[in-house]
């Protein structure tokens, strides 16, 4: 059965996917194709984020341990995700590609350094403390 | 697992990494004007005392800086603990590594070894400190897998490094030592170029390849491999006199070197990211450079017997060193600092208006503090003065030429990280004056 840390690993890796495609539509200046491949990453991102870390990991790793600094972090860095997405998806309307690719630069960076710390520290934990949640996630 | 006083928000004060960053490119330019000056006889052996002052205002001016102050920004990040002493310690650091550097130059360049004095403890105390830094976070257990693998023996090489560095140090300065090592130079050459530097990037590499350029992972066995055969030929070379052994440790070395650059330029040319990016040409620079090395290494030991004497026992040794570290580390490093210096800059202003959304939309992203079209020259000029200072070496004229265009590379590259500085301050400034009530 897959763990936590390598359900969520995959995962972080079909968002860095489905955001790279976004990306290049955007660069080849194919909007139609830009509008669906960021609606597919902007969701995908969400179902992480939103679903399966803030709506169950998060709160059970938090019932075992009591509050705890790493959570509000990841919380918190989840906020700077959204802001930035919530930019690129207007700079995506106003079909500005120098704008958006100069913010996806920005946010690609900020899950990359997010996705470490929780692959090294935080999903590691989880595997100790929750390990039976890992059934749960889909 | 331990959990209490871990925190995931361990980001050391900005003014850290880049006190250390915005030093390293003048460093550069000083070791381009020292070439200028010395002109043509720079490059008629690896022994001439302005090559060796070029050599290591490159290797610690440049890439060290540029490393200690990563080092500082990226074990808080990774360990979650911030490294005691927090700006103090990155002053004091800084301020030794420059200094130490500055007189051992002098030293080298005027040949006043007493100088060496002053530069080895300066230098000494500030590698210990950055060792003590690292070692705190490779003793730990944590994450990281391959690339931790890769950057322990590299901090292994680098203590060897030093020691064999302060060995010959104190063999200038006329302190008696017999050694049965048979040259300290070449070993002290091999154990920082082709040890710590190599081993650094690999573990670099296995992390920052496939998540900036969303690329598969170079698979374990392979990724631990080549950083084990890398410290085992070295360590090879070093103690075993035997021809046959010295050129079975070149053969090993040579190949896993060339290993690793095959598979990296693969693994990039895979890449599904796919949009124009500066970064990833500055690695295929880089790998191209360091398989060229593992080639010409090669192809000097075992058929330097058929060309002219004179050219390849003044001349190779030279074009090897600029083809590693102007070539393969320097590349690396000025890649990386285009999206780190910008990515930092970003990080800091975002957590200071988290709280106001309108101030947020305002602050600059990574493409208004390093604009790209500037990226794309650093790597022209780059590799302009790259390919002119190789031939400067193998041809032995137009070092003037060589020269300036090494300095521009430089300033550029010092140009850049100031304006992103600036702007970092500027801004830094309009959201204080915004978070301001009334």
């Amino acid at each position: 059965m897959a763990t936590i840390s390598s359900f969520m690993q995959h995962n972080h890796r079909q968002c860095d996917e489905l955001f790279a495609a976004a990306e290049e539509a955007v660069a080849s200046e194919n909007w139609e194709a830009a509008a669906t491949a960021w609606q597919a990453f902007t969701d995908e991102l969400e179902a992480h984020i939103t679903d399966k870390e803030e709506g169950q990991l998060f709160p059970a790793i938090e019932a075992v341990n009591g509050p705890m600094g790493p959570t509000a972090m990841m919380r918190s860095e989840h906020e700077q995700m959204r802001a930035l997405v919530f930019q690129m998806s207007d700079a995506l309307t106003a079909q500005d590609d120098a704008q958006f690719l100069g913010l996806s630069e920005t946010l690609m960076m900020l899950m990359q350094q997010h996705n470490m710390k929780e692959e090294n520290i935080l999903y590691p934990m989880m595997d100790q403390c929750i390990g039976d949640e890992a059934s749960r996630l889909q | 697992m331990r959990m209490a006083g871990l925190s995931l928000d361990t980001i050391p004060p900005i003014h850290i990494p880049f006190r250390f960053f915005n030093t390293a490119p003048w460093m550069g330019l000083f070791a381009s004007l020292i070439l200028l000056w010395g002109g043509d006889r720079v490059f008629y052996s690896q022994w001439n005392p302005e090559l060796l002052g070029i050599t290591h205002l490159l290797t610690l001016g440049f890439m060290a800086m540029v490393m200690l102050g990563a080092m500082f920004q990226l074990v808080p990040v990774i360990s979650g603990e911030l490294i005691p002493g927090g700006g103090k310690v990155a002053t004091c650091v800084h301020s030794m590594l420059l200094i130490g550097l500055l007189l051992l130059v002098a030293g080298f360049y005027w040949q006043e070894w007493s100088l060496f004095r002053w530069a080895i403890p300066l230098l000494l105390l500030a590698f210990l400190v950055f060792i003590a830094a690292l070692a705190s976070l490779l003793l730990r257990r944590i994450g990281g897998g391959d690339s931790i693998y890769s950057i322990r023996f590299a901090a292994l090489s680098l203590v060897v490094t030093l020691a064999l560095g302060i060995l010959r140090a104190a063999q200038y300065m006329g302190l008696g030592l017999s050694l049965p090592l048979m040259n300290i130079t070449d070993i002290h050459i091999a154990w920082g170029l082709g040890g710590w530097v190599l081993l650094l990037v690999m573990g670099a590499s296995y992390q920052v390849i496939p998540m900036f350029h969303v690329t598969p992972n170079v698979p374990t066995p392979l990724a631990r491999a080549m950083p084990s055969a890398v410290f085992l030929s070295l360590l090879l070379l070093t103690v075993a006199q035997h021809p046959l052994l010295q050129a079975l440790a070149m053969i090993i070395w040579c190949s896993a070197a060339f290993i690793y650059g095959v598979f990296c330029v693969r693994l990039l040319n895979r890449r599904k990211r796919k949009i124009p990016d500066v970064t990833a040409r500055f690695w295929h620079l880089a790998l191209t450079c360091l398989m060229g090395t593992a080639l010409l290494l090669l192809g000097l030991y075992f058929g330097g017997h058929l060309v002219p004497e004179g050219i390849i026992s003044s001349k190779a040794p030279v074009v090897i060193g600029i083809l590693m570290i102007y070539g393969f580390a320097i590349s690396v490093i000025m890649g990386m600092l285009q999206k780190i210096v910008p990515f930092l800059s970003f990080l800091h202003l975002q957590r200071r208006c988290m709280t106001s959304f309108e101030l947020l939309k305002t602050l600059p992203h990574m493409g208004e503090i390093v604009p790209a079209p500037r990226s794309r020259w650093q790597f022209r000029i780059h590799l302009a003065a790259l390919l002119m200072v190789l031939a400067t070496a193998m041809i032995g004229a137009m070092v003037e030429v060589a020269a300036i265009l090494m300095a521009v590379d430089f300033g550029w590259l010092g140009f850049t990280l100031a304006s992103a500085t600036h702007l970092y301050i500027k801004t830094s400034a309009r959201i204080e004056l915004a978070n301001v009530p009334g």
